[in-house]
């Protein structure tokens, strides 16, 4: 009787909650699967929007590996991804602890740090370019007061990557607010025993607070390097800033460390109209995206359960 | 000793917090004082961080050089369009996703929130093949016809709050007769307005920041948004810094307002995003 009464109410819900899934499902039939399923085949071709695809199986991953400026703009991506990622998450979580403690204020802190993150990326990197100008920029005005030199910030291919990484630790907003959320949802009793046994603050933060909110910190570092390797807008604005045009041209800054991976796809298909070849290596990012993410949450299994 | 001891702990946090409030917001001053400035004052060697005067030219300027407030008009265009589409179709996928029980319905929502795993550089060339195909490349379509088939990150996050709505109350009104229509609009729809001002929030935001997807498709100048509007004062001899530093504030403005005004959506629906 129960079983009979519940798989009537079962299907009473199928047709409408089908229903109103479908504008998701339709989208992303036409917008995600579609245009994935059509990549992978783009890849093995040789056209453009001007050009029909033609067959040339592998010839464009071959040609990508025999690129220089391929590799460059790997190499810069990982590169940023490896230090961007632990950098911001560690600011992150330093960020939220502090801001956990019984401070007064807290709000204005919280939106002092959050509000960075939400500006348009366009406009605030056209800022951090003015910032980071050699000659008249404010960094260099600062740091002159401490007897630095002037440093090209942004024209030194020595200092770029350095640029980008103080740039992208200033966005950490969102980050803070979450671990901040995460760090407040923690119960309070799991503190407790270590209350009695006299554990001070950082040894709570260290063996109950992190093991507790693993899981999060772990969403936000995928989340973190699938940002990382999707890295465009800022590097496009500061080399527009520098040059002027830079898509004719398909510049990529000071000795090439602002070519950044989609930069160079985004090039490769609307500079050179190689799109297939800009296929190509939009597939190898999603399976570097793809692997780096099934081997964090595999592999993370150990490490988020603890506790 | 000890004392001293003790309140470097208590002051501590307090030093290093408004340590890292100035350097965050220091860009920030930055951008404002510098669209105050002259030219002459802003590039003069010993200028301080303050203007030394009002100087509102840069502002005059900005409209001077770029149709400001036709950007502003794409803009505010595309962003609306896409606020409307998130807020006619989310709702529904959500209510389905929380509320109603079918089969499959689990492996959908496996499906959404992989899909946000999806870079956008892998849809990219297949997708503007299609609206070239279609010959909408250079109008506002491509920005917003996707808006209409629902976004996972929202989808995901009204899920959330509607999953809080408690069963009790939509069971009760499908005693009373209520078809799955009429309890999302009577019961689920008033229960979710925090929710719902959340993915309004979001989606106004990145729209209006959005710059890779205008790029490739609002590509003429009668089409520009402002994040690519703002380019117009990059050119290849001289960045007009003044000019600029005005125009990327007038930009971040609405941002800004709608941050103060909507502070509890914002980290609330930030908060709920990331405990999933």
């Amino acid at each position: 009787m129960q079983i009979a009464k519940r798989q009537s109410k079962l299907s009473r819900d199928t047709v409408p909650g089908i229903l109103f899934v479908l504008p998701w499902v339709v989208g992303f039939l036409l917008f995600s699967l579609y245009p994935i399923i059509m990549s992978a085949y783009y890849s093995f071709t040789d056209f453009s929007t001007i050009k029909a695809p033609v067959w040339v199986g592998l010839d464009n991953y071959t040609n990508l590996f025999h690129d220089a400026r391929f590799i460059t703009s790997v190499i810069n991506t990982l590169v940023y991804v490896a230090i961007s990622v632990p950098a911001t998450i560690f600011l992150g979580l330093i960020t939220a602890s502090l801001l956990n403690l019984k401070i007064k204020g807290r709000a204005i802190f919280r939106a002092i740090f959050y509000i960075p993150s939400i500006l348009p990326i366009v406009a605030s990197t056209m800022v951090w370019v003015w910032i980071l100008d050699p000659i008249d920029g404010y960094l260099n005005k600062l740091l002159s007061l401490f007897g630095v030199g002037q440093i090209n910030w942004l024209g030194d291919s020595n200092f770029t990557r350095l640029s980008l990484i103080i740039m992208s630790m200033w966005c950490i907003g969102t980050t803070t607010v979450i671990f901040l959320a995460a760090i407040q949802d923690v119960p309070a009793e799991l503190y407790e025993a270590a209350d009695l046994d006299g554990a001070g603050r950082f040894h709570k933060m260290l063996n109950i607070t992190m093991p507790t909110i693993a899981h999060v910190i772990l969403y936000q570092i995928i989340l973190a390097i699938i940002g990382g390797f999707q890295y465009f807008t800022q590097v496009y604005v500061i080399i527009t800033a520098q040059n002027g045009h830079l898509v004719q041209g398909a510049l990529g800054g000071p000795n090439d460390s602002l070519l950044m991976y989609p930069l160079y796809l985004y090039y490769n298909a609307f500079t050179y109209l190689k799109m297939g070849r800009a296929s190509a290596m939009a597939w190898i990012l999603f399976l570097i995206v793809g692997v780096i993410t099934y081997i964090l949450t595999k592999t993370s299994k150990k490490w988020v359960d603890l506790q | 000793m000890k004392q001293v001891s003790r309140i470097v702990v208590k002051y501590l946090p307090y030093f290093v917090l408004i340590l890292l409030a100035l350097i965050f917001i220091f860009p920030i001053v930055i951008m404002v004082s510098t669209s105050f400035k002259s030219m002459k004052e802003a590039f003069s060697n010993n200028s301080g961080l303050f203007p030394t005067s009002f100087y509102i030219d840069n502002y005059k300027n900005v409209f001077a050089t770029i149709p400001f407030f036709q950007y502003l008009g794409n803009t505010m265009y595309v962003t609306i369009m896409n606020v409307i589409g998130t807020l006619i179709v989310t709702p529904m996928i959500a209510y389905s996703l929380a509320k109603l029980k079918w089969r499959g319905r689990d492996v959908v929502f496996s499906i959404i929130v992989a899909s946000m795993l999806i870079p956008y550089t892998a849809t990219m060339i297949p997708l503007y093949k299609i609206w070239a195909n279609v010959n909408l490349v250079g109008t506002f379509w491509p920005l917003i016809i996707p808006a209409f088939f629902g976004y996972p990150f929202y989808i995901i996050l009204l899920r959330q709050f509607m999953l809080s709505i408690p069963d009790e109350l939509l069971e009760a009104a499908r005693i009373d007769g209520c078809g799955a229509f009429s309890r999302f609009l009577k019961i689920v729809i008033p229960l979710s307005k925090p929710g719902l001002a959340t993915i309004t929030i979001f989606a106004f935001m990145n729209t209006y920041s959005d710059f890779l997807a205008p790029l490739l498709y609002a590509n003429s100048a009668d089409h520009y948004t402002l994040s690519l509007g703002l380019q117009s004062f990059m050119n290849e001899h001289s960045v007009d810094w003044t000019s600029l530093m005005a125009a990327a504030t007038l930009f971040m403005i609405p941002i800004i307002l709608l941050f103060l005004f909507a502070q509890k959506y914002f980290i609330e629906g930030i908060s709920t995003s990331g405990l999933k």
